[in-house]
């Protein structure tokens, strides 16, 4: 790694130039004061300079290394999926929310949004035996709106149907894995932050860096939602877009290092257009945010029932769903088409 | 590397020349400074050196050695045209309005807003790539939207004689690099140059980075920060030399942010990159590249996408807009005709065709 790549200023930078080091590895070993005698500088900001580059220069390297596409190929084909149990949305999604990718769920109030994300951190921890990816589920609540009882439910939902599974399949080692489940055991891998503001946000999701590095099998990262805190409390347009960029960042690099999917929430927004005097609803925090998700899901209202549209990520196409006492589940006479 | 004084191809003693030409340690420093009178002057007033005649001609025998060969622009015709320099990108029409294909030598740049079609234009001309020739191809990915199974579906396509192992297999040749941020894309792209400098890259001509927008987003209101702009400075000029030291095609791909008037695009500096977008009736929205002023510098063709304004929402394959706004070769400007080329992508690939839009396009080139 060259010196210029740190972040210095040029003019620090100009100074290791001329006094010979080129490469971070020239400044290995060196003393503050031999730097400070080399740089003719003072003893103090020499040390700080070498603790500048020792934080960012000689750290393993940022880039992990090169993989070949075939072998994405095969993890892409093989990684398990994150059922949403709506099972015309799986189909479009080709079998549900994939792993090491960024979903976003944006949607007016009300359509279901927190209540798909709760159930996604259920369905995430279904058993391999059950083709479920049997992870935990990290859950980041901006909105305080996370209900631990509707979750309960939910789970319980979720276990009578794995036991309706296995009894259909007659599979006596699915009957134990879902004998052997518990709702209170689903709860339990359900990891909540309840942050209050974008700077604990933002925080929070640095720091899961530690956490996710000690508990493997998080397969699932929600947070509900990102827009709420950025809309309200960051009135700094500069500063908010800049927090947005690192907290996709973040969630990338966790995406893809650990290999879990991410899924965050997005508000909506109307945006009023002043030359033809017509407003439409948009996902909110603007266009630069909408480069961040590999998948968007816009759920709304269509004729009285929900829908959850697929825009981005695969073919696009829409299906009906509906929010039971069960949890989120498919309409059931689905008029559902991909769009032609 | 520190290239000393004490090396090839000066070889002096250090301590000598130091005597004479303080704050000299390196080659640049002492091509830079030997040539200027006030050192020279220094120079001969040192007796102990063997003499200022002897410096003067070190400065020059270095000079000469460093020195890149001569070439006339005739011979750099040549070789360009020599060297296959053109990749295809799979839809023929843009091949055609590229001139022949993404050059290699030099920095394509693909801008547009979300779901413009973006990543599947440079996915599409890797499956291209990997399915026409033998060589390696490098994409660095810094938001988690490379999808080798796209990028094999779309080589079924371009070669279908090829059968599922051989596409496998030239599937092996596309090494894909996760970088999520400005420093770890540096560390990618310092680490390619080197890999390239000591002969490896088994042939690589494509260079792919989707996208540069965000991996640079996390800094890049910071641009005017000295210390975070002279990095984002150095990254240009490591793509630059990517593409002319090593005849790579570099492909970077660049957001495209909104402004709310044609004149804030134009005031705002970009004047190379307002993208008009005329929805049917009166209004028109308008985008220019992002991160910059100073990024504009980076490439030497770009190319902007957007989704088709005419097209009704629910329409699939969903049809986009592509136009040429910077290029190296006049001819193959199409930005300032009235048509320009519909892309269509569909499970089997970017399609391309002519497009007239009966209306004028607004770019303030």
């Amino acid at each position: 790694m060259e010196v210029s790549q740190l972040p210095l200023p040029p003019s620090m930078v100009e100074m290791l130039h001329l006094a010979g080091f080129s490469v971070v590895a020239d400044l290995d070993g060196i003393s503050a004061l031999e730097l400070a005698d080399e740089l003719k500088m003072s003893p103090s900001d020499a040390s700080q300079l070498l603790a500048s580059v020792r934080s960012h220069g000689l750290r393993t390297p940022r880039a992990p290394p090169a993989t070949s596409a075939l072998e994405l190929l095969h993890d892409e084909r093989h990684s398990e999926k994150i059922v949403t149990a709506v099972k015309e949305l799986d189909d479009l999604l080709g079998g549900g929310i994939p792993l090491r990718q960024l979903t976003e769920l944006v949607g007016v109030p009300g359509v279901g949004k927190t209540q798909l994300s709760i159930q996604l951190a259920l369905t995430v921890q279904i058993p391999r035996l059950f083709h479920g990816a049997e992870g935990e589920a990290v859950y980041i609540d901006t909105e305080g709106s996370f209900m631990a009882e509707r979750a309960h439910a939910m789970a319980e939902a979720l276990l009578r149907h794995l036991h309706a599974t296995a009894h259909r399949a007659a599979d006596h080692a699915q009957a134990a894995a879902a004998a052997s489940l518990r709702a209170s055991h689903l709860l339990e891998r359900i990891h909540c932050f309840r942050v209050h503001d974008a700077a604990e946000l933002l925080a929070t999701v640095r720091s899961l860096n530690f956490f996710l590095a000690e508990r493997k099998t998080v397969k699932l990262v929600v947070v509900d939602s990102v827009a709420f805190h950025f809309r309200h409390g960051v009135s700094d347009y500069t500063r908010r877009h800049q927090m947005l960029g690192q907290l996709t960042q973040a969630l990338s690099e966790y995406a893809t290092r650990h290999s879990l999917s991410v899924v965050m929430v997005n508000q909506v927004t109307t945006k009023v257009n002043d030359a033809t005097n017509t407003s439409s609803i948009q996902p909110a925090l603007g266009e630069s945010w909408a480069h961040a998700c590999n998948i968007q899901l816009v759920l709304h209202w269509m004729n009285g029932t929900r829908v959850a549209r697929l825009c981005k990520g695969r073919e696009p196409g829409w299906a009906e769903y509906q929010v039971t006492e069960e949890g989120v589940r498919s309409v059931q006479n689905p008029t559902r088409g991909a769009d032609t | 590397m520190k290239r000393l004084l004490s090396q090839p191809p000066v070889s002096a003693p250090a301590d000598q020349v130091a005597a004479v030409l303080p704050h000299v340690r390196r080659i640049e420093d002492f091509v830079s400074r030997a040539v200027v009178s006030e050192s020279l002057a220094q120079a001969i007033a040192a007796p102990h050196l063997a003499g200022p005649l002897a410096l003067r001609q070190l400065a020059l025998d270095v000079s000469t050695q460093l020195r890149p060969r001569l070439e006339r622009a005739s011979e750099v015709y040549e070789r360009q045209m020599a060297q296959d320099t053109l990749l295809k990108t799979g839809a023929r029409l843009l091949d055609e309005a590229l001139g022949g294909g993404v050059a290699t030598g030099e920095v394509t740049e693909l801008i547009g807003p979300p779901l413009a079609g973006k990543s599947q234009l440079a996915m599409a001309m890797c499956a291209q790539q990997l399915a026409s020739t033998s060589s390696r191809v490098l994409f660095v990915d810094t938001c988690c939207g490379f999808r080798a199974e796209r990028v094999y579906q779309m080589m079924g396509t371009v070669a279908h004689k090829m059968t599922r192992e051989q596409r496998k297999e030239r599937l092996g040749q596309l090494l894909v690099r996760c970088a999520t941020s400005l420093l770890a894309l540096l560390e990618v792209v310092d680490q390619l140059s080197s890999e390239l400098a000591a002969g490896g890259g088994g042939g690589m001509r494509l260079f792919v980075i989707d996208s540069v927008y965000s991996a640079l987003i996390g800094d890049h209101t910071n641009i005017s920060c000295s210390a975070t702009g002279a990095q984002v400075a150095r990254l240009q000029q490591s793509l630059r030399r990517l593409a002319s030291y090593h005849r790579l095609a570099v492909v970077l791909i660049n957001s495209a942010i909104p402004v709310s008037s044609s004149r804030d695009a134009v005031l705002s500096g970009s004047s190379q990159a307002p993208l008009p977008q005329q929805v049917v009736g009166c209004h028109q929205q308008f985008w220019r590249a992002a991160l910059g002023q100073q990024w504009l510098h980076t490439a030497d063709v770009r190319i902007a996408l957007r989704p088709d304004p005419d097209a009704s929402p629910e329409l699939f394959p969903i049809p986009h807009l592509l136009s040429i706004i910077k290029c190296s070769l006049s001819e193959r400007n199409i930005a300032t005709a009235d048509d320009c080329i519909s892309l269509t992508i569909t499970s089997r690939g970017v399609h391309a065709e002519m497009r007239s839009t009966q209306r004028t396009l607004d770019f303030r080139c």
